[in-house]
């Protein structure tokens, strides 16, 4: 596990947060959810050891 | 259209105008001007012309007046005898009767030899009698002089005998008043006018359809991130699903499951509400005439906004007031009404604030009011939220997901049940929606 980076997903939609999640997790990732960009922040400064956070703020696309 | 573009439009017009508007003044003025003095050289012509009569017709009747002293063998000298009483009227002070006859003669030899060709008519005043002896009407068309009407020859303040002359075809222009320059301005103030009322509607028109545009963007944009999320997910979990290892955990395939359902409802119920205003834009929506107890689709509301509202930690408070809440009127719309304002309230209070429904009576009204303690809705908002595809712009609008329908529907479904809905909100303190609806006659 530990040669996998830990991936932060920042996603608001609580469906679509489960399901990145679980793929993710599926693929040997360890992945930190948060609901929001305040969260995803707290998150990230807890655990600095990330790779590039893959959204960095709340989805918009 | 951009801003510049139409910033480029308003000046092109606003010079058009202005222009217009000045060539206009510039027209008017040049127009009275010409006109006063056109009135100025007129009057002065036709003064000229009146005193030249004047001075002949003095001239003749002191001419007439020597001969007639002759003829009576009187030597007093009338001094100044002949007075113009009015433009058309002279008066000559004698000393003696005088035969009408001899009058006539006399003033028909003297005005044609200064060629006074006006008609005129006589009378001879004599004092003894007090009384005004006329005499005929002279006219050049001597078939047209015993026709005409004898003028009320004007009876003056003199002792002494006198005649007096009346020009009745003469009129003079010096003692009417000056033609009314008033009326011809009317006409180029009138087009300018319609020139102007045409460019202010023209600007209203644009800026009215450039915000219908930025709201459809808006619409767009805001309805494309609505159902790229629930794509995506069905999509992920489409993936999962076909990967032979999850056939074997039966817990994470029903978890699957109820997203997709979920993520589905949601799809069908945004393309719902698209439709919904779609058909109530067409004015064909059909409102069933249903006996309904807005206190029951009220706690029904709450009911299904209960979920939604306990996972930000708010309350659904109801007070449910009114003495009687029945109204004539389609349960579905009404309710959907009533849940829009409650999601709205849900998703714009603050997180752990209450949200309350309150009902009361106004008159024959049931007024429902929904309170949230939220961001509010600034003054200047206020007046549009009703709108089609409206949002309020806010620095992070994604927080809170909408098409910008859901208040324009609550207040369609209002009108349409002969009610309204108003509003009253604070920025920072929270806002009240008050919808209003007849209550049903009770016979």
């Amino acid at each position: 596990m530990s040669d996998r980076p830990t991936i932060l997903l920042v996603e608001d939609d609580q469906n679509l947060g489960f399901v990145v999640q679980d793929a993710l997790k599926r693929k040997g990732y360890t992945v930190h959810l948060a609901r929001d960009g305040k969260e995803g922040l707290k998150k990230f400064n807890e655990q600095r050891s990330y790779s590039s956070p893959r959204r960095a703020r709340p989805m918009i696309a | 259209m951009g801003r510049r573009a139409i910033g480029t439009l308003m000046l092109l017009a606003l010079l058009g105008v202005g222009g217009v508007v000045a060539i206009q003044l510039l027209w008017l003025q040049q127009a009275s001007f010409f006109q006063r003095e056109q009135i100025a050289i007129n009057q002065e012509q036709a003064r000229q012309l009146e005193k030249q009569f004047n001075d002949r017709v003095v001239m003749a009747l002191t001419d007439v007046t020597e001969q007639i002293l002759t003829i009576n063998k009187d030597s007093t000298d009338l001094y100044d005898a002949v007075k113009q009483e009015r433009p058309n009227y002279f008066a000559v002070t004698i000393n003696d009767t005088l035969h009408p006859y001899l009058l006539e003669a006399l003033l028909r030899k003297e005005f044609s030899r200064r060629h006074i060709l006006e008609d005129f008519e006589y009378g001879v005043y004599d004092c003894f009698t007090d009384s005004i002896v006329y005499g005929n009407y002279v006219a050049q068309d001597t078939a047209a002089a015993d026709t005409m009407p004898h003028s009320q020859l004007l009876k003056l303040d003199k002792d002494g005998h006198y005649f007096g002359v009346y020009f009745p075809t003469r009129h003079s222009t010096l003692w009417e008043a000056p033609p009314d320059v008033g009326w011809t301005w009317i006409f180029p103030v009138v087009v300018t006018l319609i020139v102007l009322g045409f460019f202010a509607y023209s600007v209203w028109v644009i800026l009215r359809q450039k915000r219908l545009s930025e709201m459809k963007n808006d619409f767009i944009g805001n309805m494309t991130h609505e159902l790229k999320t629930p794509i995506s997910t069905i999509a992920l979990s489409a993936e999962v699903l076909s990967d032979p290892a999850t056939m074997h955990e039966p817990e994470r395939l029903q978890e699957y499951a109820r997203i997709i359902r979920s993520e589905n409802e949601r799809l069908r119920t945004q393309v719902e509400r698209v439709l919904q205003l779609s058909t109530l834009d067409k004015d064909s929506l059909r409102m069933k005439q249903e006996t309904v107890d807005m206190h029951d689709v009220a706690r029904s509301a709450a009911d299904s906004i209960k979920l939604q509202a306990q996972e930000r930690g708010m309350e659904v408070l109801l007070r449910l007031e009114a003495d009687g809440a029945i109204v004539q009127g389609d349960r579905v719309h009404l309710a959907n009404a009533v849940f829009n304002l409650l999601d709205n309230a849900v998703k714009y209070g603050r997180a752990g604030t209450p949200i309350e429904i309150r009902t009361s009576r106004r008159g024959m009204e049931l007024l429902l009011s929904v309170k949230d303690q939220g961001i509010g809705i600034r003054k200047e908002d206020q007046r549009h939220v009703f709108e089609r595809f409206f949002r309020v712009h806010t620095g992070n609008v994604h927080d809170v997901k909408g098409f910008g329908l859901g208040l324009h529907y609550v207040q369609q479904i209002a009108l349409a049940h002969g009610g309204g809905i108003s509003l009253s909100s604070e920025p920072g303190k929270g806002s009240v929606f008050i919808l209003s609806l007849p209550l049903k006659q009770t016979a």
